[in-house]
């Protein structure tokens, strides 16, 4: 590939050398040529020559015809030159191949672009498909969810009253309960303080006295 | 080894002492009168139990006091040996532990009685009398009055308490009222 484009450089440089050469070459032609057409715009100065072109072919005619002369032949020269060094046909030939593979590679590449596109075509279904699926079964999972979150909000209710109801029974025993203790120690209280005042020493003598039977009774 | 089971031992072998020569009684005055001066002397006491002492300084004070104690010799000997052996500071453990020893073997049991009000002595006699029966044994008692058991009293044997107050009925009225029982 790199080989063939340098002979491709090559060629293209020994045509731009000898179009190169053909236009230096061909200058004189060309610039006699122009002064010539120079003087005829000049009427002037070219009197005489004016007498000589009407009178047959000119000098410089004949040397501008001869310029001509060289410069084609060397066209000529330079072109079979050109063509026996540069491998034409095999250039056009290569070049020929490799757009023939380029167009085959291209027709294969859009081949395997359609069977691609049909595979991703495929695809695509499958995956409408599978997002179907997703989308059935994450609603599922979500009436699932909001069903089981209701369930348990119903159970957790449920719980917070019977656990207020609890709370209200217990708050109302522990009243009850305060209640009778304050009424016992105030009984307490009342009875201590009236058996202090009426105490007498007669009444110790007999608790000691029954204290005394109740421990002989032990024995 | 615990400081109660060590000074078990010390009473132990004093009392032991003491049955040999008879004079155990004797022995139990001496130690009883010792912790009585160092509960009296508290500083003479935390000298003689300190660790910062040094034992010859601490035997120094102790002979100092022991000299014009009226204490048997085997008594002083034993107050060294505890003070040697740094156990003076358990005397008063030491004194219950033999005091206790004593009791049991002169078959003599203590008796504290609290009494709301004072007792007569015809009363206390009797109940002298129905304690010794009750337990077998010789009785010491130990009278003393607490007005807040209102009436009746509270006879405290070791570790047997026979509770006959008015506080104690008024009490377990009250804990019967509390339980609902009455309802």
């Amino acid at each position: 590939m790199i080989s063939q484009k340098i002979k491709r450089f090559k060629a293209a440089l020994i045509l731009f050398l000898a179009l190169a050469g053909l236009l230096v070459f061909a200058g004189p032609g060309t610039a006699s040529n122009t002064h010539e057409s120079a003087s005829e715009t000049s009427p002037q100065v070219n009197h005489e020559e004016a007498g000589h072109h009407a009178g047959g072919i000119s000098s410089g005619k004949i040397i501008d015809l001869g310029y001509r002369t060289l410069n084609f032949s060397l066209l000529v020269i330079i072109l079979f030159v050109i063509y026996r060094k540069i491998p034409v046909k095999d250039f056009f030939e290569s070049r020929r191949e490799e757009i023939k593979k380029e167009y085959d590679n291209l027709i294969k590449n859009k081949e395997d672009s359609y069977k691609r596109y049909l595979e991703l075509e495929q695809k695509l279904k499958e995956f409408e498909h599978e997002k179907k699926m997703i989308l059935e079964q994450f609603r599922a999972q979500g009436e699932a969810e909001k069903k089981r979150i209701i369930a348990e909000a119903e159970n957790r209710a449920k719980q917070i009253h019977k656990q207020v109801d609890l709370n209200i029974a217990r708050e109302f025993q522990a009243a009850q309960d305060l209640l009778k203790q304050e009424l016992v120690e105030t009984a307490y209280q009342g009875a201590h303080d009236i058996i202090a005042k009426e105490i007498n020493e007669k009444d110790q003598s007999r608790l000691v006295n029954e204290f005394i039977t109740k421990m002989e009774k032990l024995h | 080894m615990s400081g109660s089971k060590i000074s078990r031992r010390y009473a132990k072998a004093l009392l032991g002492l003491g049955q040999q020569d008879n004079k155990y009684d004797e022995y139990g005055q001496d130690l009883n009168e010792f912790q009585q001066f160092c509960s009296v002397n508290e500083e003479f006491f935390r000298v003689i139990s300190s660790h910062i002492f040094s034992v010859e300084d601490k035997k120094n004070v102790l002979d100092y006091v022991l000299k014009k104690a009226p204490f048997s010799d085997l008594v002083k000997n034993f107050l060294r040996l505890l003070l040697d052996k740094n156990r003076i500071g358990a005397i008063d453990d030491i004194t219950d532990n033999y005091l206790k020893f004593t009791d049991e073997v002169s078959n003599i049991t203590r008796a504290d009685i609290i009494t709301a009000k004072p007792l007569k002595k015809k009363a206390l006699a009797k109940l002298e009398k129905a304690i010794s029966d009750f337990t077998s044994m010789e009785v010491k008692t130990a009278v003393k009055e607490d007005e807040s058991l209102i009436g009746g009293l509270v006879v405290k044997i070791g570790d047997l308490v026979l509770d006959g107050s008015i506080k104690a009925q008024l009490n377990g009225l009250k804990e019967s009222l509390k339980r609902g029982e009455y309802n």
